[in-house]
Formats: C-alpha cells, sequence, structure tokens
C-alpha cells in the first residue's frame, strides 16, 4: 500500500495571509522599482511589485514571497525573533551616534602660502597674532573636546595650513594625549596639510606622535597646480616630492591623499584617477563641487553642473572598477560608503550622509579664535559673513551652553532625514542623510527642499547606479565591491554568496 | 483610467486635475504635489462636491542649455496621477505598518528592556495581597450585593 502524504500547504502556518513589515519603494525606470525596507535590505522588481505586495496578490509558494520574506519585507508568523533581528539592524545602523562628538577640528590657523581657488579662509600674511590660536584657546578648545562621552575621540589639525604653526601643534598634542588617558579615552590625531613647509623635522615629531597625514592631490601636474597655485606654481612637484618623503619617515599607509573637485576637473576623470594610482594610494574620493562659497543663485547653473558632476562620477567610477579588474586595488569612497549601507547594517563614520546630521552630533570645528562651528562648511560661511552654525566660543561658553543653545537646537530639528519632506517617503531614507547646512547656504533654509536640492538629486543617482551595479551581481564586480567594505586587498575575498 | 479624477489642459502651460475625496486622500496629493514644485506652481483646492481641484501650472515651457526637453503639460498632468497612487499606496504601506515600525524603534533605542520589563509585584504574590496597603485585600465576609 503507497504512503500518502498530506500536500505541502497543510504543513504551513494555519493563518491566512501575511503581514507587511515597514518599507518605502520609488521608480528606478520605466520598467522596474526598488523596495527597500526600514533597515536597508532592498529588492528590485518590475514595476507593480509593490502594489502586488501591498494587495496579497503574492502566492505562498513563489520565488518572489520567498525572496521578500527572507529579506524582511513581510512576515507569515508572529515570531518576536524578527522584532529582535530588525530592532537589532536598526541600532547598528545607527550605532555612529554612540557616545556623540567623536571628529574634532582645531583650526589652528588661517594662514597658509597656497591660494586655492576654492578655499574661503586662507589668509596671505606672516603675522602670527593675527590668526593663530592662542595657547590660551587651545587649551580651552582640548577641554571642550575632552567633554564628548565618546570613548573613541579623532582630532584632526586644519587651516589654512597647520604645519605653518607647527609650536603649536607641538603645544596642543601632549596636552590632548594627556587629557584622554586620564580619562580614558583613544586619540587618533590627524594633520590635514599641503606638505609645502614639512621640515624632516616635521615629520619625524608626526611619526613618533603616532599623528596621520591627509594631503591634496588634485590630479596630474596641470589640474593640481591650476586648481591650487602658490609662488613659483609647483604645488604638485612639491606635493608628489613630500608625500614621498612623509612616507619614507612615516609609514606608507599613514598618508592619505584627498582630492578637491572643481570644474577642470570635471573634465579629467580618468586622468587624475591614473595619477592616483601613478602615486600608490588605493583609496580616492570623488567629491562633489562644493556649494559654498560659490554664489550659486542660479538653480539652471546647480542644475547643469549637477549633470556634469553625475557625468564625471560614472566615467570615474566605470574607470576604477576596471583598475580593479586589472589587479590594483582602488577603493572609490564615497560609493565604498553608500555600499556599506546597501550591503551591510553597518554605521560609516561618514558624517556628510548620516541621519541625524553629522553637523555637532559627530563632529565639532575650534576656529583659531575661539568660536564653535558645527561644520567645516558652517565654518566658511561665517568667514562669508553668516553666523548661522557659530555655535559658541570656547572662551564664553560650556559643552552644555553648546549643546543646548539655539544655534545647535535650530539645527538638529532639521537633522533627521526620518522627519523631513519628501525624505519621509524615500526608499533611500536608510542609506542617505540630511544636511541642513548644505540646504541653508543653497536654497536658504534648513529644512529645504527636496525636489530642488542638489544633495537630494546627486545621492538619489548615485545610489540608484550603485543599486543596479549590486543587482547585476557580476561575481567579479562584487568581488571588488566587499574588498572595498571590509578594507580587504581584492585577493583576499575569495568567494561572494549573492546579495 | 482610473476612476475618481479627471484631467484637462487648460492652456499649453496649465491644467485642472479633479479627484474624487472618496478615493484620494489630502495627504497624498499633497505629498505628490510635492515633487511637481520645481517645474510647476500647484495649488490646491477643496470643491464643495466632494472633490479636490489640482491646479497645475508649469513655470517654463522655454527650450534652454539645461533643460533641452521641456514638460508638456499632458505629460505632467499624467504624471501627477501616477505620482499620486504611488503616494495613495505609501499611504497604506505607512497606515499598515506604522505599529510594528515603532515597535522595531522602541527596541532598537531602548537600553533599560522597556519591552522586556517584568510585570510589577513580586514572583509569589502576584497582585501584592501580601503588603500591608495594598487596594486587593481578603475580607472576612463577602460585600453585599450591590446594584449597578
Amino acid at each position: 500500500m503507497a504512503r500518502v502524504f498530506y500536500p505541502v500547504e497543510s504543513y504551513s502556518t494555519t493563518e491566512p495571509g501575511y503581514r507587511l513589515l515597514p518599507f518605502r519603494f520609488l521608480r528606478l525606470d520605466e520598467q522596474s522599482e526598488v523596495l527597500v525596507n526600514e533597515v536597508g535590505e532592498f529588492h528590485i522588481g518590475p514595476i507593480g511589485t509593490a502594489r502586488a505586495l501591498v494587495r496579497r496578490e503574492l502566492s505562498r509558494g513563489s520565488d518572489l514571497y520567498s525572496t521578500l520574506k527572507a529579506k524582511q519585507f513581510l512576515t507569515d508568523d508572529s515570531s518576536s525573533a524578527l522584532l529582535e533581528l530588525l530592532g537589532t539592524k536598526y541600532r547598528t545602523k545607527s550605532s555612529f551616534i554612540d557616545g556623540f562628538t567623536k571628529l574634532h577640528i582645531f583650526v589652528v590657523t588661517l594662514r597658509c602660502d597656497h591660494s586655492c581657488h576654492y578655499c574661503q579662509v586662507s589668509r596671505q600674511t606672516a603675522d602670527k597674532n593675527a590668526y593663530d590660536m592662542s595657547l590660551e584657546t587651545a587649551g580651552k578648545s582640548v577641554d571642550l573636546m575632552m567633554k564628548t562621552r565618546a570613548k573613541n575621540v579623532t582630532m584632526e589639525f586644519q587651516g589654512g595650513e597647520p604645519l605653518l604653526a607647527f609650536d603649536l601643534i607641538r603645544h596642543i598634542v601632549p596636552l590632548a594625549r594627556k587629557k584622554a588617558t586620564a580619562l580614558g579615552k583613544d586619540l587618533d590625531i590627524v594633520v590635514t596639510t599641503n606638505l609645502a613647509n614639512a621640515t624632516d623635522d616635521m615629520l619625524l615629531y608626526l611619526r613618533d606622535e603616532n599623528i596621520k597625514v591627509s594631503t591634496s592631490l588634485d590630479g596630474p601636474g596641470t589640474i593640481h597646480n591650476t586648481n591650487r597655485p602658490r609662488p613659483g606654481n609647483n604645488s604638485y612637484e612639491l606635493t608628489i616630492r613630500n608625500i614621498d618623503r612623509a612616507r619614507k619617515i612615516l609609514g606608507y599607509d599613514r598618508v592619505a591623499a584627498l582630492m578637491t573637485t572643481t570644474q577642470l576637473s570635471l573634465e579629467h576623470p580618468t586622468e587624475i584617477i591614473d595619477e592616483y594610482v601613478r602615486q600608490g594610494f588605493h583609496s580616492i574620493f570623488l567629491r562633489p563641487i562644493s556649494p559654498y562659497g560659490f554664489a550659486v543663485k542660479s538653480q539652471k547653473k546647480t542644475g547643469y553642473q549637477l549633470e556634469a558632476f553625475l557625468k564625471f562620477y560614472r566615467a570615474g567610477l566605470e574607470h576604477i572598477l576596471e583598475i580593479n579588474r586589472k589587479g590594483y586595488d582602488l577603493a572609490e569612497v564615497y560609493a565604498k560608503i553608500l555600499l556599506t549601507k546597501i550591503l551591510t547594517p553597518y554605521a560609516t563614520g561618514y558624517v556628510d550622509l548620516q541621519s541625524p546630521a553629522g553637523a555637532g552630533i559627530s563632529v565639532l570645528v575650534y576656529n583659531y579664535d575661539g568660536d564653535v562651528y558645527a561644520t567645516d562648511e558652517s565654518r566658511m560661511l561665517a568667514e562669508m559673513g553668516d553666523q548661522t552654525f557659530r555655535l559658541g566660543n570656547v572662551r564664553q561658553h560650556s559643552h552644555k551652553d553648546i549643546f543646548t543653545g539655539d544655534a545647535f537646537l535650530n539645527l538638529v530639528a532639521a537633522s533627521c532625514n526620518q522627519s523631513l519632506t519628501g525624505c519621509s517617503d524615500c526608499a533611500f531614507q536608510p542609506y542617505c542623510g540630511s544636511d541642513p547646512i548644505y540646504n541653508h547656504a543653497t536654497q536658504g533654509d534648513i529644512f529645504g527642499h527636496r525636489p530642488t536640492s542638489g544633495f537630494c538629486k546627486r545621492n538619489m543617482e548615485i545610489i540608484k547606479y550603485l543599486l543596479r551595479l549590486v543587482a547585476e551581481q557580476d561575481k567579479q564586480t562584487m568581488r571588488i565591491v566587499w574588498a572595498w567594505i571590509q578594507n580587504s586587498r581584492l585577493q583576499d575575498i575569495n568567494r561572494v554568496a549573492p546579495s | 483610467m482610473p476612476e475618481g479624477f479627471s484631467s484637462e489642459a487648460n492652456s499649453e502651460v496649465s491644467a485642472t486635475i479633479r479627484l474624487d475625496s472618496r478615493i484620494y486622500s489630502k495627504e497624498a496629493i499633497l505629498r505628490a504635489a510635492l515633487w511637481f514644485t520645481e517645474i510647476a506652481y500647484v495649488h490646491l483646492d477643496e470643491s464643495s462636491d466632494e472633490r479636490f481641484v489640482v491646479q497645475v501650472r508649469l513655470k517654463s515651457i522655454a527650450t534652454t542649455l539645461s533643460n533641452p526637453r521641456p514638460p508638456k503639460i499632458e505629460e505632467i498632468a499624467g504624471e501627477f496621477c501616477n505620482s499620486l497612487l504611488e503616494f495613495e499606496l505609501r499611504r497604506q504601506v505607512e497606515a499598515e505598518t506604522a505599529p510594528i515600525r515603532e515597535l522595531i524603534l522602541a527596541k532598537a533605542f531602548s537600553e533599560s528592556g522597556i519591552l522586556e520589563e517584568d510585570p510589577p509585584g513580586s514572583f509569589g504574590d502576584p497582585v501584592g495581597i501580601d503588603k500591608r496597603d495594598s487596594i486587593v485585600q481578603i475580607g472576612d465576609k463577602l460585600p453585599a450585593p450591590s446594584r449597578g
């Protein structure tokens, strides 16, 4: 006699239907849409997928049903373990808030020997008293920095050109280290410098104090020198020579480079990237053109510039991926940040793309005159007469004054994209962030108008691009992507499970 | 075309869209309208016969370098209606998932384990009878029956 089993349906839970888990969706193009759940898991499907899901048109046995259940868009049991999991993922994504301000930027001097076109703040003067941080201000700034609850603190020296105030750095570093040790905090120190004035003594000091260097390299000589004029017009030659010296003294990995994008840069993505490869760097940050300092009142100009940047970015990323395929490890930093948010539940430390915005909450700027700003851009705005994001002064205000003051509280009101118009419905909310200072500078309002926001358009386009890239599931591309996310070398990534 | 709305172009730059307020919510209309405020002026009215009246007026139809293919009012009115349907769907998802979302966020940010708090009282005496000033008392006689 044959054994008869009940059909498979009778083994499933008796509860009919399924429950929706929180998600958002948006149209990717004419044929497809993307669904993204509350913790950033995504699914790309044909137009109408979200509708079918909501209308309960999915049948239990279907692939789509299984996929959406596995990716946590729907649930058909009432297990509380699922809530625990989603809560944990959300908490992990938000973990950058823990401890509050971690990045502290010390503008030790405004003096600089360069006159870069995009810089709003540098002063060409030898008068140290006019534009250097006083010892008293430095001491009070260190005190304020150490009031943060964060255990891991990063102090970044900026300027002007910080090495022109080297004595001041030599005063601040031991002060900060002593306080950090007393409070049980870990202190990382970075100096952002053009290296033009770096003597061997300075480099040795940086090595001995375990200080990292971040320098500017805008591309090959023609681009770099056009962007960054200095007497003798030899910024590029000096930079290359000094990167070499710094690497030899501090260690190869202790010297990083950042580029600033200008109109000229937009025309030469591959040349700039090739320069980074030539100089042996393994990461490059294709940053957008800063809107600060340009009186971009005309929205048409922003629109054109945005298209030009997106073209530059796509071409750049394609070129970078090709370089990786040929065997040279090179990560694009912005893509890496977004891909980390798309493919993992981990937070990134990138303060300009987070919700709540990094301004004040994650980063604080201590100006040479003691004024405290929410971000470096806030300081630039102040240089142009706009004090909106000046949070206080180290000589007059306590930590509590600064973080309960009107300037900070107003800023925070516009810092969460979960509650901003346009963002609150957006599928990319878990990947994106908010930037009230950008909104204020470009649109005159900290909350911002999403349809005309360059920040919104740029991020939406890049996220769409990256989602499509991941959806292709090309094995080699995914290995490259994971190498970036994990800060590994491509050869150490063996197999990649499908996302 | 789905029920409950009609759309007509008044001119090259403007159109009037009428929406049945029993089917389309004001919230969805407002959210959809936001995304058209880059290229158009959008005006929303409620008329007496349970309809919303949306006036869409394009800001410009001039061909420029930065806008080589300017919008046509019929396309925009059509896009608006499609967008409206999407926003109604979003509203539905939000309404259905709001309680779970709040639970997830509560779990994420709760440090004291709010959702796992023990109920008040001690293990062997869940209603606190043994406490002297408890509102629950064991009496000697039953209370008199009362009406109401």
